[in-house]
């Protein structure tokens, strides 16, 4: 048989073909055909009986939080096309930080004056706007004794940061003291989405140094292999999560 | 492509996670499926799943809009699928039978009630890779000659070839059960 007459037969027994003349007289015609033809059929018969292959929910669950936390941790992706002028305000918030922890260094090493720093802090971050001042503001309450500001606002969090192992346990075991549990609203239930917890719902908030939205998968009865994640309900951002 | 896939594409470029969400509620199931008749293993149909995904999420930006959105994943899928193939260095059909399942009951009785399944997916994860992949896409995912040739990356007269020899090769392995 040529390669002609394989492309007839097996579009004839997948019933692909417009035209099946020329193919059922192929077959018809050709001892060896009719069984190839044969052969085709059954097996697609058979690979029509094949249930279709599907995620369970648990598995869906955890793809969906194991990728938004890995994606989370990444820079904007590459297609991104972030305009030219966006990042140059960036290099010039940035410069500004550069520039305004030089001004405080040279303060600090002169007549000490604490007002003074501040004031003139943030008089120089008046002409970049709203944006660059954000930026330029934890400096000054770091006191001028780190280069950036974000190491200090994280290491400050880190201090409070409560015990979430704990928290998830209590809640797997519905220990949580109801005195630590605030009603969960409706805009905070969407936070989960916003945090990449799909498939996840609210089992409610805990207080600590601040409100934490307590989240578990979907129709999932709490046991003792329920994974619990804590997110902040601030910021929506996962700041603990569990397999 | 569809206005709809374009946009969200275009959302995810920006990075908006709503958007890209959307989408892989839309393919998941269908990429899950594809990665676990390919590499016939659960688990690593699961990370080639959250690999593809991944992919689509850092090359939104790549995508030339020749073909649909879902062709597309499917091609970053299958080619992750091969590279965990490349990578494992061995057959993956050894670890079938103990992990083709999901691991709850009620999943488990539905494929019993299958009844020629178990027979039938061993086969299929008996062929060669390239066979597998072919006759997946084509007869079980549904798709065209021509979109399996493009999901694949290989001419339309190759995939023809893979299709009919790979039907042939699971007719021998079903043996009396399917084959003439």
């Amino acid at each position: 048989m040529h390669d002609h007459d394989l492309d007839l037969i097996a579009a004839l027994a997948d019933g692909s073909l417009d035209d099946q003349t020329e193919a059922r007289a192929r077959v018809e015609s050709c001892e060896v055909c009719r069984v190839e033809f044969e052969a085709q059929v059954s097996v697609l018969a058979a690979l029509a009986t094949i249930e279709p292959l599907r995620m369970t929910e648990l598995e869906k669950a955890a793809l969906h939080r194991d990728l938004w936390t890995e994606l989370r941790n990444e820079p904007a992706n590459e297609g991104s096309t972030t305009p030219w002028w966006y990042r140059l305000s960036y290099a010039a918030a940035g410069l500004f930080v550069v520039v305004g922890l030089v001004a405080v260094a040279n303060q600090l090493g002169g007549s000490g004056d604490a007002g003074g720093q501040a004031e003139t802090f943030t008089e120089a971050s008046g002409p970049l706007g709203d944006g660059a001042e954000g930026v330029a503001e934890a400096p000054r309450e770091e006191d001028g004794a780190q280069s950036t500001g974000t190491t200090t606002a994280g290491d400050a969090s880190a201090e409070t940061t409560p015990d979430f192992e704990t928290l998830a346990a209590e809640t797997r075991e519905g220990e949580l003291p109801a005195a630590e549990r605030a009603v969960a609203t409706a805009g905070q239930a969407e936070c989960l989405s916003a945090a990449g917890l799909v498939e996840h719902e609210l089992k409610g908030t805990v207080e600590r140094d601040r409100t934490y939205l307590i989240a578990v998968p979907a129709g999932v009865d709490l046991d003792a292999d329920t994974p619990v994640s804590f997110v902040d309900a601030d910021t929506c951002e996962v700041v603990h999560v569990e397999e | 492509m569809p206005g709809t896939e374009t946009d969200l594409l275009a959302r995810v470029i920006t990075g908006d996670r709503g958007a890209f969400d959307s989408i892989m509620r839309a393919q998941e199931d269908r990429v899950f499926s594809v990665c676990l008749r390919i590499l016939g293993d659960r688990d690593n149909a699961l990370d080639a799943t959250q690999e593809t995904f991944l992919t689509v999420f850092r090359k939104a930006g790549q995508f030339k809009g020749d073909s649909a959105l879902g062709t597309w994943i499917y091609r970053i899928a299958v080619n992750t699928c091969y590279d965990q193939i490349r990578k494992s260095a061995r057959r993956p059909t050894e670890s079938l039978p103990d992990h083709l399942e999901p691991p709850d009951a009620s999943a488990e009785d539905a494929i019993d009630a299958a009844g020629l399944r178990p027979e039938i997916e061993r086969a299929l994860a008996g062929l060669p890779p390239e066979f597998r992949a072919a006759v997946v896409l084509s007869d079980l995912e549904g798709m065209s000659l021509p979109e399996t040739a493009h999901v694949l990356g290989i001419p339309l007269g190759t995939v023809k070839s893979r299709v009919f020899r790979g039907r042939r090769l699971l007719a021998e392995r079903l043996g009396n059960q399917t084959a003439p």
